[in-house]
């Protein structure tokens, strides 16, 4: 190779770099003026189509199909949902009222975006949930034909669960979730189960939190068919079902049902450990009695092995204010696991005792610095918690001071 | 005589073909990949592909400090005002002589009590230490005896109370959504152990409650240069390493671990310098050697904003500091080097920081005295050998350029017409003169190697901006 031909060589890529600068910086310019353009155009669309369904009309089959075929390029689905929100805030029932006829477009749409990169499937999810069909009324009340074209794009977003990306993943769970249903739900979980489809547990459960169907309804079901799933996603739902208010389960659902196919669960060794430390945690929330004497053997195990189980469990029983659970909390207190100790520690505080006397009777310099420790941290905290209740009784004070 | 010195120039002269081309090759690849990499980043947000809950996993961060008066309240402050829901601050005043520990004292209401901590990893026992549940998550003070930043980051280990740690330095800021995006490939891959956040410079920028309310090229000259130094350097070949699981360093001022893996590997080593960069490579080696699944990710929206040294004589203190560590990182673990078990990471990684990195200034060295003989001997073409050195700096300054407006276009930075123009006229000094300086500052980093190895040197810490200075 000749020496002038690096020369050359790095002289084209120098004005190739510096053309790309140039290019970028103007193609952001003008994009971003021809993207408002676009926008407006698509907006234009949806509030002529809206006017006609609120006069009790049907949209225009042209525009509609016109709008549809539009929406199968990523940027106007973008745009779409720029304007949703706008619209969403000027005419809601409006809004609403049109995107119940759009079933039939979304069902396309649904199949055309999951041929598409994952990144625009995870835009065609966040649109969907952004749209909350699930809420809308005038979804509910369409003929069953019509109805059938949401099914059928939620049946297609399943498909995008598979994907590996993990926005993908959360958008299309989202969707789905927001849908409202409880058998949609139910059956995407099942997709994820049978895919082996990995979303963090935390993300899951999150979702479910939100979901905006009957929860109750949804928690009964899912405990039910519990043992049918992977020990990652039974984590998950065992999740849901602690952090879920009990207003939220309705009338016909009560918790303590739940709490015998738990504890079974809690009891079989063929049962995943993080699924058992699960069960304890929610037992820590939901009292059960019958878990007392299972709960007070794990805080007692010595096995190092099992650490966890002792240390979970020691800190479940503090929600069991019996002497059961005081003997096999002061047995935890000297474990030489420091998490057993201190979660030990904590639940013995809990429970009332002094940490003093306790300290005292232990003869045990690890446990007493403990109990020291961990009786400091509640005076600090309880301290904090009186400060901002009298800041807060000081606000109200003022406020009716204000509004008289 | 001539023959021979021919023979061995030619030789000499194919040496130099090959750096030049192997480095040119480098700098335009990361960059490439880098201005890619970024955009796609922000294309993916505007499609919406972002996870958006109050918290994802819970994190401790460590402050290791010390004689951080001048900036440490604003640092712990800025870490009250993050956006995310469960984590702690653990500050660890590494024997400070100034009133760093009785200022923060001060200003967030520690109390003074007694705490077990369980010591995984040694390190100096603590003197006293100090809590507060009054804000919005708790903050820990440890005082402890001096013993170095890795010894005081091993005590906030030891003090942590959460599965993943962050340490950042005491003299930083993060942005509020930081924790956030940090944390993020944590969900997106299986097996990170570690993420590096992007480290940008503060200096004249002005930040309140973890947002950028206007941000300009700082006045100084010296912290211009480092901008684009960084942009290029750093960015760019970080995301170029991040592809194929190869990032040999995470900045100590932002970086977080998963504390286990971390104790696992014995933590921070107290007999380096550089003791950022000798983690992560443990990291590389202990993983691959006990075949551990693991990935080491670099997530550029995680963004903390620390101070750049603003005179000469800071700035060469911090790069000889640097070039140590890298010396005594590499000279730590040099059975990475061309060893097929770490694939990527040994022929490409390790190999860019041993040669371009660590070496490159003897190197350049030669290379310029290697010319002097050329020139001496009638056998070197003068104006071709003007031409390629401006080529070649032309060649790095457009690169850095490229790196900078990736950089601001993806990153949704307002520049001013004015900085655009400083960074444009700057990006060629910044290529030649900054990094001949600094070249000649890594020449000289060993003398005194054995007395000053582990001795930070103390750099002049300045205040934040405030508002107020605009008005």
């Amino acid at each position: 190779m000749k020496p002038e031909s690096l020369i050359f060589l790095y002289t084209y890529i120098s004005f190739c770099a510096v053309f790309f600068d140039l290019f970028f910086i103007v193609y952001t310019r003008v994009s971003s003026k021809t993207s408002g353009i676009r926008r407006r155009r698509i907006e234009k669309r949806l509030r002529a189509q809206i006017k006609a369904v609120k006069t009790g009309g049907a949209p225009d089959k042209t525009v509609q199909k016109a709008l549809v075929r539009k929406l199968r390029r990523p940027g106007n689905m973008g745009r779409l949902n720029e304007c949703i929100e706008q619209l969403r805030e000027e005419d809601a029932d409006g809004l609403e009222r049109y995107l119940a006829t759009l079933h039939s477009g979304l069902l396309v749409l649904s199949k055309c975006y999951s041929k598409k990169a994952h990144e625009y499937k995870a835009l065609f999810s966040y649109v969907l949930t952004n749209m909350k069909l699930g809420d809308n009324p005038y979804v509910a009340a369409l003929p069953v034909t019509e109805r059938l074209n949401f099914t059928l794009m939620l049946q297609q977003l399943e498909n995008y669960l598979k994907e590996p990306s993990v926005y993908v993943r959360e958008n299309t769970f989202r969707a789905i979730v927001s849908w409202g249903q409880t058998d949609v739900l139910i059956g995407a979980i099942y997709y994820m189960n049978e895919h082996v489809v990995e979303l963090s547990e935390k993300l899951v459960s999150d979702n479910m939190l939100s979901f905006s169907g009957d929860k109750g309804e949804l928690a009964d079901r899912l405990v039910d068919v519990l043992e049918q799933f992977e020990p990652a996603m039974q984590c998950a739902i065992i999740n849901f079902l602690r952090f879920l208010p009990d207003r939220d389960l309705g009338e016909n659902v009560w918790r303590e049902l739940w709490h015998d196919k738990l504890f079974e669960m809690l009891q079989r060794k063929s049962i995943s450990k993080e699924v058992h430390f699960s069960i304890i945690r929610y037992f820590k929330k939901f009292p059960f009695d019958d878990a007392l004497d299972t709960l007070t053997g794990f805080a007692r195990l010595k096995d190092e092995r099992r650490w966890e189980y002792a240390a979970i469990a020691s800190s479940a029983l503090a929600s069991y204010p019996y002497e059961e659970s005081k003997q096999a909390l002061l047995v935890a207190l000297h474990s030489y696991n420091w998490y057993v100790r201190a979660n030990a520690s904590d639940s013995l505080l809990d429970m009332g005792y002094d940490a003093q006397s306790l300290a005292a009777a232990s003869n045990d310099a690890f446990a007493a610095d403990m109990l020291e420790y961990k009786n400091t941290v509640r005076r600090l905290k309880k301290q904090r918690a009186g400060e901002m209740d009298a800041q807060h009784k000081r606000a109200g004070v003022k406020k009716e001071l204000v509004t008289a | 005589m001539i023959e021979f010195m021919k023979t061995c120039l030619l030789f000499i002269n194919a040496f130099f073909v090959v750096y030049v081309i192997g480095y040119s090759t480098f700098l335009m690849v990361s960059v490439l990949v880098g201005s890619v990499t970024l955009y796609e980043n922000k294309r993916r947000q505007q499609l919406y592909n972002y996870i958006d809950h109050d918290y994802y996993v819970p994190i401790s961060i460590l402050v290791p400090a010390h004689n951080e008066s001048v900036t440490v309240i604003e640092t712990v402050q800025s870490l009250l005002e993050l956006d995310y829901r469960l984590y702690e601050i653990v500050v660890v005043d590494d024997g400070s002589t100034d009133n760093t520990a009785a200022l923060l004292i001060e200003a967030f209401d520690l109390q003074a009590f007694k705490r077990p901590i369980r010591k995984r990893i040694a390190c100096n026992p603590e003197k006293s230490i100090y809590i507060s549940y009054q804000h919005k998550v708790p903050i820990t003070l440890i005082c402890k005896e001096n013993g170095g930043k890795a010894d005081a980051l091993n005590m906030g280990i030891n003090a942590s109370e959460y599965p993943y740690f962050i340490c950042m330095d005491a003299d930083s800021v993060l942005q509020s959504d930081a924790l956030r995006n940090i944390v993020r490939p944590v969900l997106e891959g299986k097996h990170v152990v570690a993420c590096g956040g992007l480290v940008r410079i503060i200096n004249d920028v002005l930040i309140e409650h973890g947002e950028v309310l206007d941000y300009r090229m700082p006045r100084n000259l010296i912290v211009c240069l480092q901008i684009l130094e960084y942009d290029r350097t750093f960015l760019a070949s970080r995301l170029f390493f991040d592809k194929f699981n190869g990032n040999l360093i995470i900045s100590g001022a932002f970086g977080m671990f998963k504390k286990d893996t971390v104790i696992c590997v014995g933590g921070y080593n107290k007999d380096t310098i550089g003791e950022d960069m000798e983690l992560v490579v443990r990291l590389h080696a202990f993983c691959r050697a006990n075949n551990v699944p693991y990935s080491i990710k670099y997530a550029p929206d995680a963004i903390c904003w620390s101070q750049a040294p603003h005179n000469l004589k800071d700035l060469k203190k911090q790069r000889r500091r640097w070039h140590i560590g890298l010396f005594q990182s590499i000279s730590a673990h040099r059975q990475i080097l061309f060893s097929p078990r770490y694939g990527a990471l040994s022929f490409i990684s390790f190999l860019y920081f041993l040669v371009y990195e660590l070496l490159s200034p003897y190197i350049e060295v030669f290379g310029i005295l290697t010319i002097i003989a050329a020139w001496y001997c009638e056998l070197i073409n003068v104006p071709f050998m003007i031409l390629f050195f401006i080529v070649c700096a032309a060649f790095g300054a457009i690169m850095s350029l490229t790196a900078f407006f990736a950089r601001v276009y993806t990153m949704n930075i307002r520049l001013r017409v004015g900085d655009m123009l400083k960074a444009v006229s700057l990006c060629l000094i910044e290529n030649v003169v900054l990094r001949g300086v600094l070249a000649f500052t890594r020449l000289t980093a060993f003398i005194g190697y054995k007395k000053k190895k582990n001795r930070w040197g103390t750099i002049q810490r300045q205040e934040f901006k405030h508002k107020e200075e605009n008005v």
